[in-house]
């Protein structure tokens, strides 16, 4: 079996593969020597190759949170069938060309720069997040037409809350 | 010395006061909002009344609910840390008016320096070098734009009452000038209710330089050496260290007395910040004055060997400070790193949640000053700053090793925090090299870069985690389906009874 792991555009693949029932990873065609035992809390020691680490995995749907020798890594593991779906259902809402807006934070509404009906471009600005004392200003990860403006300026959102629909 | 004061603050930095009291054996009160009942500093205090409310404005910032509860538990003196009440001269008044012991300056040394044009007036007149520009608010457009001439584009408009970038425009040419003038007065009125501005000629790449001094009741003053803050972002500073890689012992000495001159000319007493900038031409220029104990403050503790805040309470209680002359030379090198709950891989976003897991790193060298626990709920209300880690050694790269080190051993679940970004400044080679200005974190794209040797080993662990989820969920499937064969032939067995 394959798994793909990903952080950012960097995928990594590994192949899986039992024998006497035994499971053994490999990267490319060589063997990874690994020990990877939990220490509770969502702790693992992980020696790799003789390199020790200690890890901390908390897992978000299909995203796995990695805290490891003081970095951070959002890492996406998939097997085949798992990515195929995915690259399935994202054509798919690319093609009905909504994307939805969504707050990445709670916080304050504190300024909607853009109309809807206005045409914008890839990373304009759209709303002011107040979070913390600290300006956040959420832009568009497109070009497109603002179909929807779904909140108004002086609202309090929740994390994930839509925002703006761009069609 | 005081029997017993309050801490007008929260976080960190009431924890840090709340220590050197219990070192020196005074009581100590603390004041928290709804939301910190849970925060550290709050049952590290002798006693703690609840302020509430929720809000800054309705808690921290209400100088009537801290008189009250002054008066109530008997404090004799308040500690108002940084931030929230720390620079507002009405409260500092009040606390006095009401009988009450304010550790920090005069009320007109605070009213002075929180004043930019008064404060610049001041410092001319002192001899301490200010920034070319006018000594005080612009009063007509082509005064304005003669001064602009004559220090020379780009420049810098002010607010005079200013703080926190709010008021200010940076202006290229002489097109822009009034257009930009009017725009800073505006937001000045707005954010200060005073809409005087002022100009100043715009550093290009300047060095965050500052001086801590101390002065005492009986007119001495001295100062403890510099701290280099030039590791800022969005003008936030993140990284402070001393002494500077920049300065010499004569440039030292020089602006030393340049910081002593500065606090002598506004009356000050008590513990101070005296902000410089430092041109590439190692042109220092006074910025402006910090009117109480810095964020930043342990840096200089570890090269001197002081404790300031002890030194704040001696001098407020009017007893002798522990120092009768300034610091010439440090003890080894030391360096602040500030952990604030954002995500540095989501831009710097707030990262609000509760700490589930928290152990922080210890061993040689390392100090932290934290302000929370596991348990605690990290809030939108307020300052993201949940702790500072300070790592001492005798050389300036071995404290950058052991500050490495230090953060790679923090172990924080639950929010997301500066540590990975905190790592990537300080292993970069400008640097090391002591080669920065406070434009370093905007220059440099590498520091947001990922790191891949570490990633593919985040990639690996991933992937090995995800594989023995899966088989934990077949063995547990096959559990269930042995169960009920079990009760499949348990009443396969009652019906054949039948």
């Amino acid at each position: 079996m394959k798994i793909f792991s990903s952080i950012r555009d960097k995928v990594w693949k590994f192949d899986q593969i039992e024998q006497n029932g035994t499971q053994f990873l490999y990267e490319k065609n060589d063997q990874i020597h690994y020990e990877f035992k939990s220490l509770g809390n969502n702790r693992f020691v992980f020696i790799l190759n003789g390199h020790s680490h200690l890890v901390h995995i908390i897992k978000e749907n299909s995203i796995y949170h990695i805290h490891l020798d003081g970095d951070y890594f959002a890492v996406r593991v998939e097997n085949e069938q798992t990515r195929e779906l995915r690259a399935l259902v994202e054509h798919a809402t690319q093609s009905s060309g909504e994307r939805i807006v969504c707050a990445p934070i709670p916080g304050l509404i504190t300024k909607i720069k853009v109309n809807e009906g206005d045409k914008i471009q890839h990373s304009e600005g759209l709303v002011i997040l107040e979070a913390m004392k600290m300006e956040n200003e959420i832009k568009s990860e497109s070009g497109g037409i603002i179909k929807k403006i779904l909140v108004k300026e002086g609202m309090p959102v929740d994390k994930d809350q839509e925002l703006i629909v761009i069609g | 010395m005081f029997k017993k004061i309050l801490i007008a603050n929260r976080g960190e930095i009431a924890l840090r006061i709340a220590r050197t009291c219990r070192d020196l054996g005074i009581k100590t009160v603390a004041v928290f909002s709804d939301l910190d009942l849970k925060a550290p500093y709050v049952h590290f205090c002798d006693e703690a009344y609840s302020l509430q409310g929720k809000t800054s404005l309705d808690t921290y910032l209400r100088s009537d609910k801290i008189i009250d509860i002054c008066k109530k538990s008997g404090a004799e003196a308040v500690h108002p840390g940084y931030g929230f009440l720390a620079e507002n001269a009405d409260f500092a008044r009040n606390i006095v008016d009401n009988g009450i012991s304010f550790v920090g300056p005069p009320p007109e040394a605070i009213e002075l320096m929180g004043n930019k044009t008064a404060a610049r007036k001041r410092m001319i007149k002192a001899g301490v070098p200010v920034v070319p520009g006018t000594e005080t608010a612009i009063r007509s457009k082509k005064a304005a734009s003669k001064i602009a001439e004559s220090v020379g584009y780009p420049i810098l408009v002010k607010a005079a009452a200013g703080g926190g970038g709010k008021g200010m425009r940076l202006v290229d040419k002489a097109d822009d000038l009034d257009f930009s003038i009017e725009a800073a007065q505006r937001e000045a009125g707005a954010a200060f209710g005073n809409s005087d501005v002022y100009i100043e000629k715009f550093l290009e790449k300047p060095r965050h330089i500052e001086f801590q001094i101390l002065a005492d009741t009986k007119g001495n003053i001295i100062h403890l050496g510099e701290r280099e803050c030039s590791i800022q972002r969005r003008h936030q500073k993140i990284i402070e260290e001393s002494p500077s890689v920049l300065l010499d012992r004569e440039l030292r000495s020089q602006m030393g007395e340049a910081a002593i001159k500065a606090a002598e000319a506004c009356g000050y007493q008590n513990a101070g910040t005296i902000e410089f900038l430092v041109d590439k031409n190692r042109k220092y220029y006074f910025l402006e004055m910090n009117t109480r104990l810095q964020v930043e403050h342990p840096v200089t503790e570890m090269v001197t060997g002081l404790d300031i805040v002890k030194d704040q309470l001696l001098i407020a209680s009017g007893q002798e400070m522990t120092l009768n002359k300034s610091v010439e030379c440090f003890w080894g090198h030391a360096i602040e790193c500030r952990i604030y709950a954002e995500n540095p891989d989501n831009n710097f976003a707030p990262s609000p949640g509760i700490i589930h897991h928290i152990a922080p790193p210890s061993g040689p060298g390392i100090r932290e000053d934290s302000g929370v626990t596991a348990g605690n709920e990290i809030s939108l209300y307020y300052d993201p700053m949940i702790s500072k880690l300070i790592a001492w050694a005798p050389t300036r790269n071995e404290a950058i090793e052991r500050m490495v080190r230090a953060l790679g051993e923090y172990e924080l679940q639950g929010i997301h925090s500066t540590i990975p970004f905190l790592i990537k400044v300080l292993q970069h080679k400008r640097f090391i090299k002591g080669d920065f200005t406070t434009n370093f974190i905007a220059e440099e794209e590498s520091l947001f870069r990922m790191n891949e040797k570490r990633g593919r080993v985040a990639a690996l662990a991933a992937a090995i985690y995800f594989e023995q989820e899966k088989n934990k969920k077949k063995f547990q499937s096959n559990a269930e389906n042995t169960s009920s064969n079990w009760k499949l032939s348990k009443r396969k067995k009652v019906l054949d009874r039948r």
